[in-house]
């Protein structure tokens, strides 16, 4: 410690002093408008590598890895909470070899079955619901600010699939202004997806309420809608 | 002075043992790997079993988090303990780590595995001037604090056995001071920025003796910035070393410049150029060039085809171009 000449050890109280004078009234306003997991996880886990499935560890295992990773990326306490509460959110189960099944297979099945008993289904998760996309308030939890908050960075601000880490996924998000496409997914279906998760998105159930939930997937049918 | 002291290690003592114990405990076995394909002008072609490294993290009691790295390197030939920490994160944005660690100067030396660094190989500048992948072992205190939405700045700052070794040697033969030979520590530290639109930047200083003996110190100043956006990334990062000799002062300096662009999900081609400069040891300054590309199989394995271009800048030119496939995984 003696080694260090005084010349620098000026430098380094007066950048240090700096720091904190900068630094601790921002905090103090970044604490009442807190990122959540999911954009906490968009916006710091790609930076250095792929971004890795949700459903890749158990929530055990992602606790060790984001005690691990955020000291490396030195995220604040309140950033750490929040992306460790997301990845365990998606976690896979204890004992489990991977994810629950993709709910689109579950209803490709059904479908399957149902075309093999009456031949082509045009039953009611083929249509599109009528909706008045106009009807979107904002606010602090309607589906708009929970779509750019849990949804935007990978499915994108405009729901094309392209946003700010869907290049980190393969397969990419999908695009909900997609038509064709959406006209195959029930609501139902795109629910328990948001719910339980799939593929690398995670789940949402502890994050969204039912309502929330549902709202969302309103919102993003609207995409779609010219 | 000393009951001040007295009362802080007994309430750090209080903290350690009032830890909940709520955690999920045991042991967690992750790593990294690669294999290699080199063909170097001059010298033929070779496979490498280059690296296979086992990370082994447990969440222990409340906020005590252990972590070690070992590293097998070359088939085996070569075995390293890159790091083994104890790490207390129960205070609010003050994170205490103790034990072996990456010394987190700059980018480059946390950022080297081969999953993780996008073009094969270390910059110049990286390997003799910052002699990554430098580990020591100390005390070190990290942590960030937000300034906003998902900025923040950040601070590391450390105190460990330093590098050792002969008058005016070679910086990478003096890591590994794992019993402190010099009984000299150094210091250093980190101050970084992490800000919205993929910005990151820091400056680093580490300084200390390297050789008690004869009094002589060895300062690295360092300074590193990232820039991503849209699947484009940018980086670069520059180090000179002050080395104290029995005669005069040696300056050495060292820089890359690295831009990526994520094409799809799969394809990323890359170029990186770096530098080093040994002013009055001509034979040390070189320059490189690589270009290539990287093919990600999926999220945990990605191939890696570079060509480098090596340069002798003041010596008569050595045909040393290297070509490398890469194949790496993280698990």
């Amino acid at each position: 410690m003696s080694r260090l000449s005084p010349y620098l050890r000026r430098v380094a109280f007066v950048g240090f002093g700096l720091a904190a004078l900068t630094v601790f009234p921002s905090a103090a306003r970044a604490q009442r408008d807190q990122p959540s997991g999911a954009e906490v996880w968009a916006a710091n886990c790609g930076r250095c590598h792929r971004m890795r499935a949700t459903n890749t560890y158990t929530a055990s295992q992602w606790d060790a890895i984001v005690t691990q990773m955020s000291l490396y990326a030195r995220l604040t306490p309140d950033e750490t909470q929040a992306v460790r509460q997301f990845l365990a959110s998606g976690a896979r189960r204890e004992g489990a070899a991977n994810a629950p099944a993709p709910v689109e297979s579950a209803e490709l099945r059904v479908r399957q079955i149902a075309y093999l008993n009456r031949g082509p289904v045009s039953g009611s998760f083929l249509t599109k619901p009528a909706r008045d996309c106009k009807k979107s308030p904002e606010g602090p939890k309607t589906a708009a600010s929970i779509y750019k908050v849990q949804c935007s960075m990978c499915h994108g601000s405009t729901g094309k699939g392209d946003g700010p880490v869907a290049r980190m996924h393969n397969p990419r998000p999908a695009p909900f202004t997609d038509a064709e496409r959406m006209a195959k997914v029930s609501d139902d279906s795109l629910a328990k997806v948001i719910s339980v998760g799939r593929n690398g998105m995670p789940s949402f159930k502890k994050t969204l309420t039912e309502d929330e939930i549902r709202s969302v997937v309103t919102y993003v049918r609207c995409f779609g809608t010219p | 002075m000393n009951r001040l002291r007295s009362c802080l290690l007994l309430g750090a003592a209080c903290s350690l043992l009032l830890a909940p114990a709520a955690s999920p405990q045991g042991l967690h076995v992750m790593g990294y790997g690669n294999v290699e394909y080199l063909n170097q002008q001059g010298s033929g072609s070779t496979f490498d079993a280059h690296n296979l490294n086992l990370i082994l993290l447990g969440q222990l009691r409340g906020d005590i988090f252990a972590a070690a790295e070992v590293e097998y390197e070359h088939g085996g030939d070569e075995i390293a303990l890159e790091y083994a920490y104890l790490a207390y994160t129960r205070i609010k944005y003050l994170n205490i780590v103790a034990g072996k660690f990456i010394v987190p100067f700059g980018s480059f030396n946390a950022n080297h595995p081969a999953w993780i660094n996008k073009v094969p190989g270390r910059p110049f500048g990286f390997d003799r001037v910052m002699p990554a992948t430098y580990s020591d072992v100390g005390l070190m205190v990290r942590g960030g604090v937000a300034t906003g939405r998902l900025t923040r700045v950040t601070y590391d700052a450390w105190v460990v056995n330093g590098l050792a070794g002969d008058p005016g040697a070679d910086l990478r033969g003096m890591r590994d001071n794992n019993l402190d030979a010099d009984r000299s520590k150094s210091v250093g530290a980190r101050l970084g920025f992490v800000g919205p639109m993929g910005f990151d930047i820091g400056a680093s200083v580490h300084t200390g003796a390297y050789n008690a003996e004869d009094d002589l110190d060895v300062t690295l100043v360092g300074a590193d910035a990232t820039f991503q956006q849209a699947g484009f990334e940018l980086k670069g990062e520059v180090v000179q070393a002050t080395q104290q000799t029995t005669t005069a002062d040696l300056k050495k300096n060292g820089y890359y410049l690295q831009a990526s662009y994520l094409a799809g999900t799969w394809f990323e081609p890359a170029i990186r150029f770096s530098q080093m400069d040994f002013p009055g040891a001509s034979n040390r300054d070189l320059r490189e060039v690589s270009v290539g590309a990287s093919l990600y199989a999926s999220d945990v394995g990605v191939l890696r085809l570079f060509y480098r271009v090596n340069k002798e800048r003041s010596v008569t030119e050595v045909k040393d171009n290297l070509f490398t496939a890469q194949f790496t995984v993280a698990f």
